[in-house]
């Protein structure tokens, strides 16, 4: 067994027959960081709770490096650190505190937690507010301090059900500037979300679910070459105006656009990155004065979506 | 790297007995901070200078026996303990999901049951510190006020004690069950002040001893204080025509009591833990 997270055959059915998720596989290689995708109601944080040990399955197994959670959880999840829906902290306990407590549940040292606490406030930014109580923390706030105890152990495995969810765009920015900072470190990483570009940004590998079972699973990398055509937006300071169309279409790899406001459009385009580069060329040589070209999110999207709709 | 830290995270690992010590301690210092304790130290201070003073304000005479001055004391205790196992006992679990701070423990490498008991021992540990506090106090104004005291005060002490240990597991058991924690707290109250009073009032005058009942035998508390020690009776009540009715004045068994009281404890922990394992965290 050498993937840290298996999953053979996991099957949650509820009261009244519903089935949460449906005999799903899933297997998250070593070192890395796997999105774990779905819309809502697919089943992932379903999953992930069977996952950590917060709901039992009605069939199946789940290992966590080699460990099954079901039969031993307690050495399961030794080496595992979790953020599962949106925890809520002891409201009478202060950050600092509250990583004690976990801690000294792993048996780390008051020593060895100040330290890493400590670390972990500062590289979250809660260090000025650590000797306060948690009661008077924002959600975001409750957050950044809930992935800063997931990474208390330093464990090789971490679960995260959308870090992101339920935060103002500032409190996103940050959390996505610390799972970058997680895929340089030798962990194993999944990583639940509904949010795509999120996904195509963090995540070198992604399991699609809907309906309790797997869709898809590989890296981001073979995924986005089974879609061909990609969307790239661009800005710039010029408009885009009729007259420019028949010239756009013309570009090699140009399948087609849209305009989406009145300096910026999505160009549907295939080919190579070498393609792309003339494609920007021509678009400065139209005299547009190009701000920004970016790949977005939106060629997982077609993917994900010709998925979710064979599957209903 | 990793390899080496996954092996080290798995052989730190305390054993189920430290983290139950670590559970609680953590819960304990909840208690410390909240405001249940403030409320029920202002309570027991406000029942212990009511029971002192009053009399005192209102010319009465204080008896000279110390056993007879205590009794004044414990006869508040079974209330304080029904508070407090409420308090502190009443919403324990079902606060881990209400309150969605399950979400942050129990992904831990941390059993059910260890959580469980490690929460049952720190509400325990309150509770004596309550009744030790109390006791104490009421003691040294019985020195005060007789010049003397009595070792019944301690038997009645140790007694409330396991009362205590008791309605805390009843309380836990109630806790594990219901979904939310005003509920758990409602029940666990009326169920030890109402319900169970209620029954143990009643099934004398089918000439049934309630000696299984909680609260009957939390009666030892004060009983225990009265010597020589009350034993059961019978009273006819006439009810005119000549017809008489029997009715049995039923008094706890100190013995059987301390055993009922285990019993309780043993079943609601074993019950309350095994429904808390099963309990699962959803939305």
């Amino acid at each position: 067994m050498d993937a840290p997270i298996q999953v053979h055959g996991l099957t949650k059915v509820y009261g009244g027959g519903f089935r949460a998720v449906d005999a799903l596989e899933l297997n998250v290689p070593k070192r890395s960081f796997m999105g774990f995708l779905g819309p809502n109601g697919a089943g992932k944080t379903t999953s992930i709770k069977i996952i950590t040990n917060m709901l039992t399955a009605t069939a199946g197994e789940a290992y966590i490096n080699g460990v099954s959670v079901m039969q031993d959880p307690k050495t399961a999840l030794a080496d595992v650190g979790a953020v599962v829906e949106t925890p809520e902290f002891y409201p009478y306990l202060t950050p600092m505190e509250t990583l004690h407590y976990l801690g000294a549940l792993r048996g780390m040292s008051v020593c060895e937690t100040t330290n890493r606490g400590r670390d972990l406030l500062e590289m979250v930014k809660l260090t000025e507010w650590r000797d306060q109580r948690v009661g008077k923390f924002s959600k975001g706030m409750k957050q950044r301090l809930a992935i800063a105890q997931a990474l208390l152990p330093q464990p090789s495995v971490i679960i995260l059900d959308e870090p992101t969810s339920g935060l103002d765009p500032r409190g996103m920015v940050e959390v996505r500037d610390i799972l970058k900072q997680l895929r340089k470190m030798e962990v194993t990483v999944l990583m639940s979300s509904h949010l795509l570009n999120e996904v195509q940004e963090v995540c070198s590998d992604v399991s699609l679910i809907n309906r309790g079972k797997l869709l898809r699973s590989g890296s981001v990398e073979d995924l986005l070459d089974e879609v061909k055509a990609r969307k790239i937006e661009v800005r710039t300071m010029r408009p885009l105006t009729p007259d420019m169309f028949d010239r756009l279409r013309s570009v090699p790899g140009v399948k087609g656009f849209g305009v989406t406001g009145e300096l910026s459009f999505a160009i549907d385009f295939e080919g190579e990155e070498d393609a792309q580069a003339r494609l920007l060329i021509e678009l400065q040589n139209l005299g547009l004065l190009v701000v920004s070209f970016k790949e977005s999110g939106l060629a997982l999207e077609s993917l994900y979506m010709s998925l979710i709709m064979e599957s209903r | 790297m990793e390899n080496a830290n996954m092996v080290n995270n798995r052989e730190r690992l305390p054993s189920d007995l430290q983290q139950i010590v670590t559970v609680a301690k953590y819960d304990v210092l909840k208690h410390l901070r909240s405001r249940r304790l403030l409320g029920l130290i202002v309570l027991e201070a406000l029942l212990l200078g009511l029971t002192f003073g009053l009399p005192i304000a209102l010319g009465a005479e204080a008896a000279d026996d110390p056993a007879d001055y205590m009794s004044a004391f414990v006869g508040w205790v079974d209330i304080l303990i029904i508070i407090g196992a409420t308090m502190f006992a009443g919403d324990a679990i079902v606060s881990e999901f209400q309150s969605r701070t399950g979400y942050l423990l129990f992904p831990n490498p941390v059993k059910r049951s260890t959580i469980f008991i490690g929460k049952y021992l720190s509400t325990l540990g309150i509770l004596v510190l309550m009744l030790l506090v109390y006791y104490g106090i009421a003691a040294l104004l019985t020195l005060v006020m007789t010049g003397g005291g009595t070792v019944l005060a301690l038997y009645s002490m140790l007694f409330a004690c396991a009362y205590g240990a008791a309605a805390a597991a009843l309380g836990f058991l109630i806790s594990t069950i219901f979904k939310g924690s005003t509920g758990s707290l409602v029940l666990t109250f009326f169920t030890l002040l109402m319900i169970l009073p209620l029954i143990t009032q009643l099934l004398p005058i089918g000439e049934i001893k309630p000696w299984f009942m909680l609260t009957f035998c939390g009666s030892v508390i004060s009983y225990i204080m009265i010597e020589p020690y009350p034993v059961d009776s019978m009273e006819s009540i006439p009810l005119g025509n000549g017809e008489f009715m029997d009715y049995w004045s039923y008094y706890p068994e100190v013995g059987v009591s301390l055993i009922v009281l285990a019993v309780y404890v043993v079943v609601c922990l074993a019950l309350g833990m095994y429904l808390f394992k099963r309990r699962e965290m959803v939305s």
